[in-house]
């Protein structure tokens, strides 16, 4: 779940590392996996330290938080601020607590996946068209 | 400010190589085009560069005069939707085939940017970084190519008590200097600058002036510039870029007197003039 958060902030300390800097490397017969190793990695370690803060942290702070905050209610939701349950919560409380409801765990998890993989490319796409405007391709 | 520069070192080991008198091709370059998309950035160039000598590309900007540069090296193909065509000699090897190893290529034709980019390291491991990737892993060798590098650009006297400090601490001139010696320190045989001292103040600019023109007879050098009176000082051959129909393209070259001398075509007398651009 913290992946995203991750590699997006890699990704974008990766993009925010000068372009002089691969060229040059290259310029001096440098080979690509070296130019990654020792001039990107470093100068995007920051971004990607953060990515990993960010990342552990919300692993770790968010099952509790969530229980408290949006509820544990097993049933629908009748408006926005009823007491509901996250889709994380459900999986973990019909694997351990529902007896049987393996099945359901796992039909839940694999809901929760397709709406991550939803939510990133819709983001993804989103950004995209922004940068396009913003930035004028080179 | 000449005093800072190395004014000849016996002990390096200077290749014996004919005298620029005797014009003996390096680089050969035939009906040279490229386009990003479907825009010519320059169409059918043609040049040839001699060995030993200082080679000027002079003419405004945005008619190529980068991008032939990058083609020279193959760094063109790191750029998305550059596409070449023609025929580029280095020696008797065909740059243009596919299997043309680069690697070993960019070590052979060195290159300096416009704007000085020592990477954020130390000085000395801008410099030992490129040689250890090219194979030279004895440490007491790389010191020695370290020492006569910085000392064939004239740096070694200013930063030889701190070698461990980080390049980006160094003043423009000297980072210029710096990535001119991490170029060199690969023996490279041809170096291609482009603008190199123009973002530069007069004072370091001037530096680095006599210093590539220190370099002439130990590397063929293509060097881009705006300044022509920078070319006409250091330059022994010219070569005269101009946009024709939106692309780049070669209107003249020749010897350095003969360019500033005796144009042969109009626009060049316009631009050496100083009427246009």
């Amino acid at each position: 779940m913290v992946l995203p958060i991750m590699i997006r902030l890699t990704q974008e300390g990766l993009r925010a590392v000068p372009p002089e800097y691969s060229l040059s490397g290259s310029a001096l017969g440098i080979s690509r996996s070296q130019i990654l190793l020792h001039l990107l990695l470093p100068a995007a370690a920051p971004s990607v330290i953060v990515g990993l803060v960010l990342g552990v942290g919300r692993a770790l702070a968010e099952t509790a938080a969530l229980v408290f905050t949006s509820g544990y209610v097993d049933r629908l939701p009748q408006s926005l601020w009823d007491s509901g349950r996250a889709l994380s919560v459900h999986i973990y409380d019909l694997s351990m607590n529902v007896p049987g409801g393996e099945t359901s765990a796992y039909k839940s998890a694999f809901t929760l996946l397709i709406l991550v993989f939803f939510i990133n490319s819709i983001t993804t796409q989103l950004t995209k068209l922004w940068l396009q405007k913003r930035i004028i391709l080179q | 400010m000449n005093k800072e520069l190395p004014e000849f070192y016996p002990s390096l080991p200077l290749k014996i190589r004919p005298d620029c008198c005797e014009p003996s091709p390096h680089f050969q370059i035939e009906n040279l085009s490229l386009k990003y998309g479907s825009k010519f950035a320059f169409r059918n160039i043609k040049l040839t560069l001699n060995r030993g000598c200082i080679t000027a590309l002079v003419g405004p900007s945005g008619c190529g005069k980068t991008s032939f540069l990058m083609c020279l090296n193959r760094l063109i193909e790191l750029i998305p939707g550059a596409s070449v065509t023609g025929e580029i000699f280095f020696d008797t090897q065909d740059l243009m085939k596919a299997k043309t190893p680069v690697i070993e290529l960019r070590r052979k034709v060195g290159m300096i940017f416009q704007k000085p980019n020592p990477f954020p390291q130390t000085i000395r491991k801008n410099i030992e970084f490129p040689l250890k990737e090219h194979g030279i892993l004895d440490p007491i060798k790389r010191r020695e190519i370290l020492e006569r590098a910085l000392t064939d650009v004239g740096l070694w006297q200013e930063v030889k008590d701190r070698l461990e400090a980080p390049a980006l601490t160094l003043s423009g001139g000297q980072q210029q200097r710096l990535c001119i010696a991490r170029a060199i320190a690969l023996e490279p045989e041809v170096l291609l600058m482009d603008e190199p001292c123009s973002s530069l103040d007069p004072i370091s600019s001037g530096v680095v002036e006599d210093l590539i023109a220190s370099l002439r007879q130990r590397f063929t050098v293509l060097i881009v510039t705006h300044n022509l009176a920078q070319a006409r000082r250091i330059a022994d051959y010219v070569a005269f870029f101009w946009l024709e129909d939106g692309a780049g393209s070669l209107i003249e070259s020749g010897p350095t007197k003969q360019i500033f001398n005796e144009p042969r075509h109009k626009l060049t007398a316009a631009y050496i003039g100083g009427l246009r651009g």
